[in-house]
């Protein structure tokens, strides 16, 4: 499975992806996102699980089951949108609360054996130079917190960039 | 001069940025001190109703989340760059404190690097970040006397700070972690997360559960 999360608005989804691979899963804004309280219940009260209840919950197994990570995003100051913060937030039961130490530096253990690719897809029409790096450096960071073997970082002025690349 | 200090935690009792703000406090001049909570995704909308004065000086602190900004502060931080553009506040100044629960406090930069990026979206000047490792022990060592103990090394960046806030000054980005060994920071806080299932009813081996 390939997941793909984004924060257009419907419509111009449809318009910019309208033919669409039938192993994507795709997670929008059709429900307000609560954001993470900083419980830690996904790893002690319910492990696996956000203690949320809403279209969120289950974040870290789907991560667990998705070969791929798409995520659109426009961009704000170098970092992803509230809402594809909200839901990498709120997707932290995908990893373990134990420490390793990798390369000299503090990180999370896996909870699975499971990797999965990122694919950072960035947009907005002012996007500064420092803003790009930044992005690249945090998606970077994911990457490396979230063990995914390869990362991909695309920037654009207009989703509508994006369109082709979904095959 | 007046400085706001921003708890930009989501939680709204027992956090590391409660603490940290509370020591760096004690460092300023109270008498311009006013405190603010963005706990929320909603917490600075009308910002211009939220400040009581304009502030000159913008104090952050917030956790790391996912290496960055928690979400529903980036959302906070939208409503507040469309305040601050609206005011003629161009000698202000902006600081932030990020703490992490890795120990090296400098995988903090990454979020003060976009802080500093949102800053520059403001009409305000970038002060100085600092970044605190050893996050989830930050809280139960409060009732350490500043300065001392495993608090010396947090103590001594947050007094700095406050020198440059005191003084409207910019200085390079300072990194520090709690002053005990990496390896026992590590060991307790497995010991806590063992401890913290059980007391939820569940079992050590529940903390590896997959679904």
């Amino acid at each position: 499975m390939r997941l793909l999360i984004h924060d257009l608005p419907a419509e111009d989804f449809k318009k910019i992806f309208h033919s669409l691979p039938e192993d994507l899963s795709i997670i929008a804004e059709d429900t307000p996102i609560h954001s993470c309280l900083g419980c830690f219940g996904c790893w002690i009260k319910t492990p696996g699980k956000c203690v949320i209840r809403d279209p969120y919950q289950n974040m870290g197994a789907l991560l667990a089951r998705s070969e791929e990570l798409i995520l659109i995003s426009q961009c704000y100051y170098g970092s992803f949108s509230p809402f594809i913060k909200s839901i990498l937030d709120r997707s932290i039961s995908y990893i373990h609360p134990y420490f390793i130490i990798k390369e000299h530096e503090m990180h999370h253990r896996a909870r699975y054996q499971h990797h999965f690719n990122l694919r950072a897809w960035f947009y907005g029409p002012d996007i500064r130079d420092v803003e790009r790096e930044t992005a690249h450096q945090l998606v970077q960071a994911n990457a490396t917190n979230l063990q995914c073997p390869q990362q991909e970082i695309l920037f654009a002025n207009e989703p509508s960039a994006f369109g082709g690349n979904l095959s | 001069m007046n400085v706001a200090l921003i708890n930009g935690s989501p939680k709204s009792t027992s956090s590391a940025s409660a603490s940290l703000l509370k020591e760096l406090k004690n460092y300023l001049n109270k008498e311009f001190v006013q405190e603010y909570a963005f706990h929320t995704n909603h917490a600075a909308e009308n910002a211009s109703s939220i400040f009581s004065h304009t502030p000159e000086i913008l104090v952050f602190a917030f956790p790391l989340y996912v290496d960055g900004v928690p979400g529903h502060l980036l959302r906070c931080m939208k409503s507040l760059e469309e305040y601050l553009q609206a005011l003629p506040n161009e000698n202000g100044n902006i600081y932030t404190i990020v703490n992490c629960g890795f120990f090296e406090g400098e995988q903090t930069g990454h979020a003060l690097d976009i802080m500093k990026n949102w800053c520059k979206r403001t009409p305000l000047h970038w002060g100085q970040g600092i970044g605190i490792g050893g996050g989830g022990m930050l809280e139960s060592i409060q009732n350490v006397p500043a300065g001392k103990g495993p608090r010396k090394n947090i103590s001594q960046i947050l007094l700095s700070l406050s020198h440059h806030i005191l003084k409207k000054e910019t200085a390079p980005n300072q990194f520090t972690s709690p002053n005990i060994p990496r390896f026992l920071y590590r060991l307790a806080a497995q010991k806590n997360w063992r401890s913290e299932i059980q007391n939820n009813g569940l079992q050590t081996k529940d903390l590896f559960r997959q679904l």
